[in-house]
């Protein structure tokens, strides 16, 4: 049965050497959970049984294992093999937040309909058509669901337009977007996958863009590594918000006011081992004045994940995880944790919350803390 | 009747207490509301969650009824403000997503009269039928030809006839757990609409005293 997903992901050039186990942040807590057993029982064909256990939906998909392994077996998309094939089997993995997320994204698949994009600030410009467009992803639904958390990822999409506006650059923000559909890949709902993303890919050629910014690394990961592979090339540009802010400050055209503090940031593992993506961020942080960034001892393609992924599986595993790393950040002395994605920001904040962890460190998304440096250079 | 213009699809989780009794007592009294509504009881109303409520919409239905235990009433304490929460978060996310908001509607009420009940959900597919279309917006609804009326008509009526027996079941259900003891009056009265909806009346006075004993 999954002759193909070993064909695919290389798995019959594993040596058993153990090294994902051994790099697995779930396996350290789960001594039950193994990818290295999961690749030897597949291919000694023990598959059928193995679909029905739990242990299919304990992956993080955070690439770790598969950065290190000598011979490059692909255990994400062996993970998602295995999901499609627990579905169709008629298991399923336990959704979080009792499946809000899900069922929204299904909503986006099935349905017509155009978003309401009236969270855009006022004081912000933005177009229906353009050569650049701001795809938002699932920044506004998550306003709703994790306001309790005090998360405001709705300021963190209105960040990142006023930071565009500031290089002079005058988004567009669709209203005929949809979900990238990076959880139900992960997941194994192929189809519901495909639907989203040929929505999108309408809904940009319509745009007239030719470039593409994202402000989330699993959007950006999606378009750039997985459309591809089931829609062929892709016809214009995409980037990161820290690639794009980038070059404008290096071509003079964005600079930063005085802000002192100290910060740490935080690897997300579409943007840094997916993408490779490492010092765009870190050379932002580093163009605002007075900015200091203490590293944590895990970094770049060693980064701790945040702990939970695709809202599907959060457990006591997730959130030790998640206080593991929240506690490495707190001990470089810094005042603020930045990340560059939106989900880290959710679930590292949900772990500090649910366990109030004292000297707790700020959690900040990158474009918050840029534009709120924004502010400062324009009044100086 | 149903909705004189088309015939909306509804799905409607009611609660297994007041509301459920509406439905029944609809039922008992032979009156028919459109044949594509859908009645889920649910335990408690608190229990219907936003992925319920969004997956419906996942599958076409043109609108969501939530009907609730009124306030004070709900049996198990706050089920019912719990639920007034969910349809707030799920109200926001449908304006997000491009539904109109008005297709979720909570009805919190503990009145038993099934004559109430179904011009609820007539009054209700009224204003579906009004949204449908609109601005481009909406999937419109799927026009239903005047030809498939006697269909309607029968079905309504097979439905309606069967639920008497049911209304029975559980009004002696509800009296073996010792409330709303007037319920089995109000079914045994039948089609004298007048008097059981006084009784109906006595009996919604109860649950506040219920509610009472409960803390
Ligand atoms: S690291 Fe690679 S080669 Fe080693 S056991 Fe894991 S999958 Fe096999
Ligand atoms: S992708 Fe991450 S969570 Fe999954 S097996 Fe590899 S190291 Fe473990
Ligand atoms: S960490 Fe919190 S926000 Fe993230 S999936 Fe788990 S419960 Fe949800």
């Amino acid at each position: 049965m999954f002759e193909k997903a070993i064909r695919e992901t290389k798995a019959y050039y594993c040596l058993e050497c153990g090294i994902c186990t051994g790099s697995c942040p779930v396996s350290r807590l789960n001594p039950q959970y193994s990818p290295r057993i999961m690749v030897e029982r597949a291919l000694l064909d023990d598959d059928e049984t193995m679909l029905s256990e739990r242990e299919v939906w304990d992956c993080l998909t955070c690439g770790t294992c598969s950065a290190r392994c000598p011979s490059t077996v692909d255990f994400n998309e062996f993970t998602r093999a295995m999901r499609i094939g627990a579905r169709e089997s008629g298991f399923e993995g336990v959704d979080t937040h009792a499946g809000i997320l899900r069922a929204l994204m299904e909503l986006e698949a099935r349905r017509r309909g155009r978003r309401d994009i009236s969270w855009v600030a006022d004081d912000l410009r933005v177009s229906s058509r353009g050569k650049v467009l701001f795809f938002t992803g699932c920044l506004p639904y998550y306003g709703v669901v994790f306001s309790e958390l005090g998360v405001d990822t709705v300021g963190m999409a209105n960040s990142t337009i006023r930071l565009m506006n500031a290089c002079g650059v005058r988004p567009v923000v669709s209203r005929d977007e949809r979900c990238c559909g990076h959880d139900l890949y992960w997941t194994g709902d192929r189809d519901s996958f495909k639907k989203l993303a040929r929505k999108n890919l309408k809904m940009i050629e319509e745009s007239g863009a030719r470039t593409v910014v994202f402000a989330c690394p699993e959007c950006y990961a999606m378009f750039s590594q997985i459309y591809p592979k089931f829609v062929g090339k892709i016809g214009f540009d995409m980037m990161h918000i820290s690639e794009f802010l980038v070059s404008h400050v290096e071509s003079g055209r964005l600079s930063f006011g005085e802000k002192e503090s100290r910060v740490t940031y935080q690897d997300p593992c579409r943007l840094g081992r997916f993408l490779g993506v490492y010092e765009e961020p870190r050379a932002l942080l580093g163009s605002v004045p007075g900015l200091e960034l203490a590293e944590m001892p895990r970094v770049r393609s060693e980064a701790l994940c945040c702990g939970s992924s695709a809202w599907v599986g959060c457990t006591r595993i997730n959130k030790s995880i998640q206080l593991e790393r929240l506690s490495e950040a707190a001990d470089t002395g810094a005042t603020t944790l930045v990340t560059s994605c939106p989900k880290c920001n959710i679930h590292l904040s949900c772990a500090a919350k649910d366990k109030d962890t004292d000297g707790g460190i700020e959690i900040s998304f990158l474009t918050d803390v840029l534009s709120d440096a924004l502010a400062g250079g324009t009044e100086s | 009747m149903a909705a004189a213009r088309g015939n909306p699809r509804i799905l409607a989780f009611v609660c297994s207490w007041h509301p459920m009794a509406a439905a029944d007592n609809a039922g008992a009294d032979g009156r028919s509301y459109g044949t594509a509504t859908a009645i889920v009881p649910v335990d408690c109303a608190g229990v219907v969650s936003a992925a319920a409520i969004l997956r419906a919409f996942s599958s076409d239905v043109d609108g969501v009824l939530i009907a609730a235990c009124g306030s004070g009433d709900c049996h198990y304490s706050n089920g019912n403000e719990s639920c007034e929460r969910v349809v707030q978060e799920t109200r926001d996310l449908m304006g997000l997503a491009g539904l109109a908001p008005q297709r979720l509607r909570l009805d919190l009420s503990s009145d038993v009269d099934g004559g109430r009940f179904v011009a609820l959900l007539d009054e209700f597919a009224v204003e579906l039928a009004g949204l449908n279309g609109r601005a481009g917006r909406e999937r419109p609804a799927p026009s239903r030809s005047a030809g498939k009326k006697p269909a309607k008509a029968s079905k309504a009526k097979a439905t309606a006839r069967k639920k008497p027996a049911k209304a029975k079941r559980a009004a002696t259900k509800k009296t073996a757990t010792g409330k709303r003891t007037s319920r089995k009056k109000s079914v045994a009265a039948g089609k004298k609409p007048a008097k059981a909806s006084k009784a109906k009346a006595a009996a919604r006075k109860k649950p506040a005293a219920r509610a009472k004993r409960k803390r």
